[in-house]
């Protein structure tokens, strides 16, 4: 009983003493298996195939350390890249040049080049010291809309969309003077699918509708694991060798509402 | 295999038949419920037998005369009586027990109450008296906070409630409420089992060498039993505080028939006030026990569930217009977990017992998590942006039928053949979008029939067993076979087991998306070989004191197939096939746990040497890696000292090495494709291409508290006024010392380096009552 009494008093002591301890997280980590950082071209390359001539870029960074990129003084975009892509069905060759435009810094473009559907490309960028950089991405072939209704004063419409195998997911946007709605399908189906809008009053009537089907390569990098949780393991969704990031195609159609 | 038959069959039919069987049912004197590990002997026979949950013993091999029953429990007065063996087997009915209502001896005994059962061929198990989890505060009345405390367990994310068992992946764990399994047995962001603690009457693990009545998993088995009512009058217990009230309550329906009726009703007002996020959780038990004749009939119902709204925009409403207004985050989750069962025991004759099953598990979870922001760089054409969204809709629905048959059949034979069904339909809508997909939808049944003979040579006692399962979808049948013995030398006892184990059915790793893993998403693997493992274990068992046990055992585990499981990426996989990708590993340890009282000490110290390896084909190439839960050292304590009859002070401490993590070898920009404006959006994520490359710092936990029956004051007056029998202050210390050392990761913060991010920084008290009518 004794002992009990003094309990309270003996822990309270401990406490008060224990707050004078700093607290500390503890020696960092041992290392068990060993990786060195490996610095990288990290790409994003779209071929996009439109009714626009050199539509399609690719973008061009570098991996950086994880101290490095938090101080945001350096610049992580790679400007003296060769950057090539090569028609393999054509083998037609083509050398992106980086924009003059310091907006699009780390962007390369060709203004001649314009990516034929169901056509493969394989792109390589060397830069510096750096990893040569490869990948392949195969355009899908252009979205087709079967079919469609608009009821413009029910404010609504649906669009049969034709689904093909090589596409893994399409974008669907309905335009407006002002505004835009936007939905997205699983693709990979070769069904026709019915997409319907609904939209509210002041959005006028729709003016036309834009499909965008996406191959494989973009449709995985861009639903990958993203974690931003630290000290978690994640593929990163990279679609290349040899080096970060993604080479993929997307195929467009506009069609004009009547 | 076919010697292994052979031997199976002359065991069977070469041992001679002598004696008789005697058996019966012992109750609580004073409740009517059933106890399990009392001690029913013939002391002139050298007869002895240990109740099981059903309160069932049978003394085997009874010579026909006069003979003086003696039945033994630490926590009832003893008692004996003179049956007569006539040439034929003896059912004695319900035999009674008085409660020994010593206060200061209740709480001693509670280290050691349950480990007086004698599961001669178990061997290796963690059973706990759930007394443990209201006499020691600090373990919050949770069961998987008690169950960290065992040596076989490990676990990884501190805030997760996940748990390793003997190296091998948390859906390797099978968790039953009153033989029906439970699918997500933790409240969401608790980290709590939904298992109300005055609902349980037994909780007991089996980790691994388990007998061949169980499978459809390979890890562990934990059982919780719930009380199954009183037969004199209505008792109860609940514990009101301010996020919500906890009870239960006992009652006599008949004099055959019994009930108790359970819940959980709790909210977190902080978050509901000032953050403006409705939250529930909440859980609730019925249980109706009736017993005809020698029949024992049990209805069972159980419901959860856990609701949370959370947005960050309840926060941002403190701070000025527009400052956040490009920034979302946030989430809505709803789960709910219900099973309902018939269970039947019937004694058809004194040496022959028929069990059956019959029940309905369902759990569903819809998770949705949303984190981003959108910032407009005016020097650049690339965005500052992060859309990270996800939808989870998982759904495990089981329909089972369980039966078997137990027969005490010959002098050294107990035979029990069994089979299990289990239909089973799963919904997956899954994946890093808001938007509806198509779910994938999938119907499937688990089929498996066992035969299991224990035989009983002097001081060897030998279990063979054999389990076969399938899958209705891979019609081939799985043989699993399993072999336990013991060696019983004086006071000590040398164990050793050998398994094959199969597994249908897996959970998704979603550690990658959610900050913690609060939920399991269930998915069927019966398009492809079900999960295997092998286990050997050795063990050695025996008394260091009159009341004080010691256990060492060591085990290798040969994880032939394992799967990963992830709902990323999973776009392409929901269409394609889940991301399930085949791998193998082993693990191996040794564990030694000490147990008992010592004067007015009682609780249990454990010390476990363990590793576990992974190989992946597409984690770096099919190179081994630790994996998560692979912590080499592990120190465990919990111990309960009874200061005076009414106060019992208690302490928790773990010491284990820390958790493998990956760390990060740089950063790079992840890239959002826009195809409206044919624009780029960006975001920093890591680069990890190592999985599990570093050890956290060893983990530290110390806490204390006690438990003081009260004698006046406001708790007591306040227990009087309610009409309470008795009431209960408990107090808990945590982070005693600041030697709390568990963080679950570190943050990289510039011109600071990395920061562990650890929930308890500073000590914190609690105090509460209990109150008991």
């Amino acid at each position: 009983m004794r002992f009990f009494k003094q309990l309270p008093l003996i822990i309270l002591l401990l406490v008060v003493l224990g707050c004078d301890m700093p607290y500390e997280p503890g020696p960092m980590p041992e290392h068990i298996v060993d990786t060195q950082y490996v610095e990288s071209l990290n790409v994003m390359g779209v071929l996009r195939s439109d009714s626009v001539a050199g539509s399609s870029f690719i973008y061009v960074q570098r991996t950086m350390t994880t101290e490095k990129i938090y101080t945001f003084e350096a610049d992580p975009t790679v400007q003296n890249a060769t950057v090539t892509v090569v028609d393999q069905n054509s083998k037609e060759e083509w050398t992106f040049q980086h924009s003059s435009d310091t907006l699009y810094s780390g962007y390369y473009f060709d203004s001649t080049f314009t990516p034929v559907y169901g056509h493969t490309y394989q792109l390589t960028v060397s830069a510096d010291s750096l990893p040569t950089l490869t990948a392949t991405a195969t355009v899908p072939q252009k979205p087709s809309l079967e079919d469609y209704i608009v009821d413009s004063q029910a404010r609504r419409a649906s669009f049969d969309l034709l689904l093909r195998d090589d596409a893994y997911q399409y974008s669907v946007y309905l335009m407006f003077q002002d505004d835009t709605l936007g939905t997205t399908l699983e693709g990979a189906r070769n069904t026709v699918e019915t997409v319907e809008f609904s939209w509210g009053n002041g959005e006028g009537a729709p003016l036309s509708i834009m499909i965008v089907g996406f191959e494989e390569n973009l449709t995985r990098y861009g639903n990958a694991s993203i974690t931003f949780i630290p000290n978690t393991y994640h593929e990163d969704g990279s679609t290349v060798s040899n080096g970060y990031g993604c080479f993929g195609a997307v195929a467009v159609t506009i069609a004009d509402l009547d | 295999m076919k010697r292994f038959l052979l031997f199976f069959l002359l065991a069977v039919f070469t041992l001679p038949l002598f004696g008789y069987n005697v058996s019966g049912y012992v109750v609580d004197a004073e409740t009517g419920e059933s106890i399990i590990g009392v001690n029913v002997f013939i002391n002139e026979l050298g007869i002895g037998d240990a109740t099981d949950l059903d309160g069932f013993f049978i003394l085997r091999n009874v010579q026909p005369g006069e003979h003086v029953l003696t039945l033994s429990h630490i926590a009832y007065e003893d008692s004996t009586r003179r049956i007569h063996v006539v040439r034929q087997d003896l059912f004695l009915g319900n035999l009674a027990l008085m409660p020994t209502h010593l206060s200061a001896q209740t709480v001693e005994v509670t280290g050691l109450k349950n480990s007086i059962i004698q599961k001669e061929v178990d061997i290796a198990s963690f059973q706990v008296d759930p007394e443990v989890l209201t006499e020691v505060p600090q373990l919050n009345k949770d069961v998987f906070a008690l169950l960290r405390y065992s040596p076989s367990v490990t676990i990884a994310d501190p805030f997760s409630p996940q748990y390793y068992v003997r190296g091998s992946d948390p859906g390797e764990n099978l968790i039953q409420l009153d033989g029906m399994t439970i699918y997500n047995p933790q409240h969401f962001l608790a980290s709590h089992a939904i298992f109300n603690p005055y609902a349980i009457k037994n909780i007991e693990m089996l980790v691994g060498g388990f007998d061949a009545e169980y499978g459809g998993r390979n890890a562990s088995i934990l059982n919780i039993a719930t009380r199954e009512g009183n037969n004199r009058e209505t008792h109860g217990e609940f514990r009101p505080s301010i996020s919500g009230i906890t009870g239960a309550v006992e009652f006599p329906v008949n004099p055959q028939t019994t009930a108790m009726i359970s819940g959980r009703f709790l909210t977190d007002l902080m978050l509901r006030v000032i953050m403006g996020s409705p939250n529930v959780m909440m859980d609730f038990n019925a249980t109706l026990l009736t017993r005809v004749g020698k029949t024992r009939l049990r209805f069972s119902g159980f419901y959860a569930r856990d609701y949370m709204d959370y947005s960050a925009d309840n926060i941002f409403v403190f701070f000025p217009d527009k400052l956040f207004e490009d920034i979302q985050e946030g989430f809505i989750t709803n789960t709910n977990n219900r099973a309902y069962g018939v269970y039947t025991n019937t004694l058809l004759r004194p040496n022959l017992m028929l069990e059956t099953h019959v029940y309905h598990s369902r759990s569903q979870v819809d998770n949705r998590t949303y984190f981003g922001y959108w910032a407009k760089d005016t020097t650049s054409a690339l965005d500052i942006a992060l859309d990270f969204n996800t939808r989870i809709e998982n759904s495990i629905s089981d329909n089972t039928v369980k039966a078997n048959l137990k027969w005490y059949a010959f002098r050294h034979q107990t035979f029990k053949i069994g089979f299990e069904v289990n239909r089973l339909a799963f919904t997956h809508e899954l994946g890093r979008s808001t938007e509806r997909r198509n779910p994938f939808i999938y119907n499937t049944e688990f089929q498996a029939f066992f035969i299991q003979d224990q035989i009983a040579l002097g001081p060897v006692l030998l279990n063979l067993g054999l389990r076969n399962s399938r899958t209705i979808n891979r019609a081939k049948w799985q043989p699993e076979p399993r072999i336990s013995m013991s060696l019983r030398l004086g006071n000590t006892t040398l164990k050793a087991a050998y398994g094959h184990y199969y597994q249908y059915l897996t959970s998704m790793d979603s550690k990658n998306d959610e900050f913690v893993q609060f939920l399991e998403y269930y998915t069927a693997i019966d398009q492809q070989k079900p999960i295997n493992s092998v286990h050997h274990i050795l063990g050695l068992e025996g008394k260091l004191g009159a009341k004080l046990d010691y256990s060492v055992s060591a085990y290798y585990k040969k994880l032939n197939r394992l799967y990963r499981s992830t709902y990323s990426n999973n776009w392409l996989t929901v269409s394609n096939g889940r991301v399930i990708e085949e791998g193998e590993g082993e693990s191996y340890g040794m564990e030694v746990l000490v147990r008992g009282e010592i004067r007015r000490l009682s609780g249990w110290i454990g010390y476990t040497w363990s590793r576990g390896l992974r190989r992946y084909p597409s984690i770096m190439n099919n190179k081994t890696v630790i994996f998560d839960g692979d912590q080499p050292h592990n120190l465990k304590m919990v111990l309960m000292y009874k200061l005076t009859p009414d106060i019992t002070a208690s302490s928790t401490f773990q010491y284990t090495s820390g958790f493998p993590r990956t760390w990060e070898t740089g950063q790079l920009m992840h890239y959002q494709y826009d195809p409206l404006h044919n624009s780029l959006g960006a975001f920093a994520t890591s680069i990890t291409p190592e999985r599990n490359n570093v050890r956290y710092p060893p983990r530290l936990t110390c806490d204390i508290g006690w438990k003081k029956k009260l004698r006046s004051g406001f708790g007591y007056y306040l227990a009087e006024y309610l009409g309470g029998l008795d009431a209960y202050l408990n107090m808990t210390v945590r982070n005693l010392l600041f030697l709390h050392r568990d963080p679950a990761y570190y943050f990289y913060i510039p011109d600071y380096g990395y920061y562990g991010y650890d929930f308890e920084f500073f000590p914190s008290v609690s105090v509460g009552y209990t109150i008991k009518f």
